[in-house]
């Protein structure tokens, strides 16, 4: 018995020293840095509002505008929706509006807009605000 | 195009809600891929060629270019990586080999180093890691002075050989690339037959530079994001000399000011984070970020009342990360409670 007497000691021992030091990190210092907004979030956030811009200064062009009302889609309805779209989503669909060919013909412009029916309508589908493609199961 | 297929894959409606029946998964399924190869396909046929000599033919770059005195280190079985990130290393001042660097970048298990831990390598050491993909970037920055590092498959798609090499000049006359390749100091290799290899790996290529010179061809959101890297290696000083390169250039750019604050309030320079935070609420006073980090700052020097103030305002302004405001709140509220006692 008394030889585990020390060993005993020696866990006591260590046990009140890690108490102590990690108590020491979750007070007062320990919560600097976790308050700090990184660059990263800030940037992020950032980039999500201006993806949405660029998509909303895509869907202001008039040929856009009337491939979309061709659709019978409503414009502000459209642009409504870029709003409630992710930062995530937003990025995405910017970056692909980007880097299609960047010429002014018609055939860029229909693909754009179908871009923008396709996922604008289709993540707005899902979310449950609208009905557009009916083999979605919408949110209840 | 292919990027064009992953985005319909990645709005899959079957990974964002769970209640869509099997039938209806797949019939959604066939139509995204419908729409996706159809979009493929058109692009394919039409005009999408995009081969070194076209965009070479509209630049207005000289005919020929070399950069003088970049170093060679002949490489060993499989360490094209160490190799080439120590001569870029080097390049730019620091002190290496690729001896000192193999532990960092290269995987035995894999014969050889992922782009990744190139990319981690030079911002450990705290150099700007910027993507360059596209040949006409790549001879800007070549005009400017800047080697590029660039990932080639000198094998088939389907039996690659991954190589990395360092683009140090060009010979448009002679149809030429030059190259610090394998063990061979100034490799020339034809122009094709280098955008084919380069195709292959997507056009990968990377830029390793000193964090107070900006690529040739930056853009502000590309190096800013790649300042973030050498953050996220915790090389603060340089991403702080970095972000002032970037404001010298974008002055206005509200990221790269959130990390100059970011920065000093790392390297504990607790009056100038201040500073820079104070600058961005008057510049950008719609956005919250700068609220929450000044009062940080302001708590971690003990003004506790000013730092709720700052903390009060960002709730009030910004819905959009109210709850870190709130746990940033009650931070200052338990620390001012204890200086109390």
């Amino acid at each position: 018995m008394n030889a585990i007497k020390p060993m005993k000691k020696i866990k006591k021992t260590i046990g009140i020293l890690l108490i102590i030091s990690m108590g020491w990190i979750s007070l007062p210092y320990g919560h600097g840095f976790a308050a700090m907004i990184s660059t990263e979030a800030a940037s992020s956030a950032s980039c999500g509002q201006q993806a949405r811009d660029r998509i909303k200064s895509v869907l202001a062009r008039t040929e856009v505008q009337t491939i979309l009302m061709e659709r019978g889609i409503n414009i502000q309805e459209a642009r409504k929706r870029i709003s409630s779209l992710t930062d995530v989503e937003a990025v995405r669909l910017a970056n692909e509006i980007d880097t299609l060919p960047a010429g002014g013909d018609g055939f860029s412009t229909i693909v754009i807009a179908s871009l923008l029916v396709f996922f604008v309508l289709l993540v707005t589908d899902i979310a449950g605000y609208t009905d557009i493609f009916p083999f979605v199961r919408k949110v209840k | 195009m292919i990027a064009g297929l992953r985005f319909f894959h990645r709005f899959h409606p079957a990974q964002s809600h769970k209640s869509i029946r099997m039938g209806a998964w797949i019939k959604t399924w066939f139509k995204n891929m419908v729409v996706g190869l159809s979009i493929f396909l058109l692009f394919n046929c039409s005009s999408f060629k995009t081969a070194t000599r076209e965009q070479v033919n509209n630049q207005t770059i000289p005919e020929r270019f070399e950069i003088k005195g970049v170093p060679f280190f002949g490489q060993e079985a499989y360490r094209c990586g160490p190799a080439v990130l120590a001569m870029a290393l080097v390049w730019t001042g620091d002190r290496v080999t690729p001896e000192t660097l193999a532990p960092e970048t290269f995987t035995p298990a894999l014969k050889g180093s992922l782009q990744a831990a190139i990319i981690g390598a030079a911002r450990r050491h705290g150099r700007i890691a910027y993507p360059i993909e596209r040949a006409d970037l790549m001879l800007k920055e070549l005009t400017a002075g800047h080697p590029v590092i660039v990932l080639q498959n000198l094998g088939f798609s389907w039996s690659p050989k991954w190589h990395y090499s360092l683009a140090i000049g060009y010979d448009l006359a002679e149809d030429l690339i030059i190259l610090h390749s394998g063990k061979t100091e100034r490799k020339l290799m034809p122009l094709k037959l280098f955008e084919k290899t380069w195709g292959r790996s997507g056009h990968w290529g990377l830029l390793v530079l000193p964090p107070d010179l900006l690529p040739a061809t930056a853009t502000a959101d590309k190096y800013v994001s790649s300042i973030i890297g050498l953050e996220k290696a915790q090389r603060w000083k340089e991403a702080l000399k970095a972000y002032i390169t970037a404001l010298n250039k974008w002055p206005d750019n509200y990221v790269a000011q959130i990390g100059l604050g970011n920065c000093y309030y790392y390297l504990k320079d607790l009056k100038s984070a201040e500073e820079v935070f104070k600058s961005i609420i008057f510049r950008f006073p719609d956005k919250g970020t700068a609220y929450n980090n000044l009062a940080q700052v302001l708590l971690d020097q003990g003004k506790y009342d000013a730092a709720y103030d700052r903390i009060q305002m960002a709730i009030r302004i910004d819905g959009a990360a109210v709850e870190e405001y709130q746990r940033t709140a009650e931070e200052i509220q338990a620390k001012r409670g204890l200086s109390k006692h």
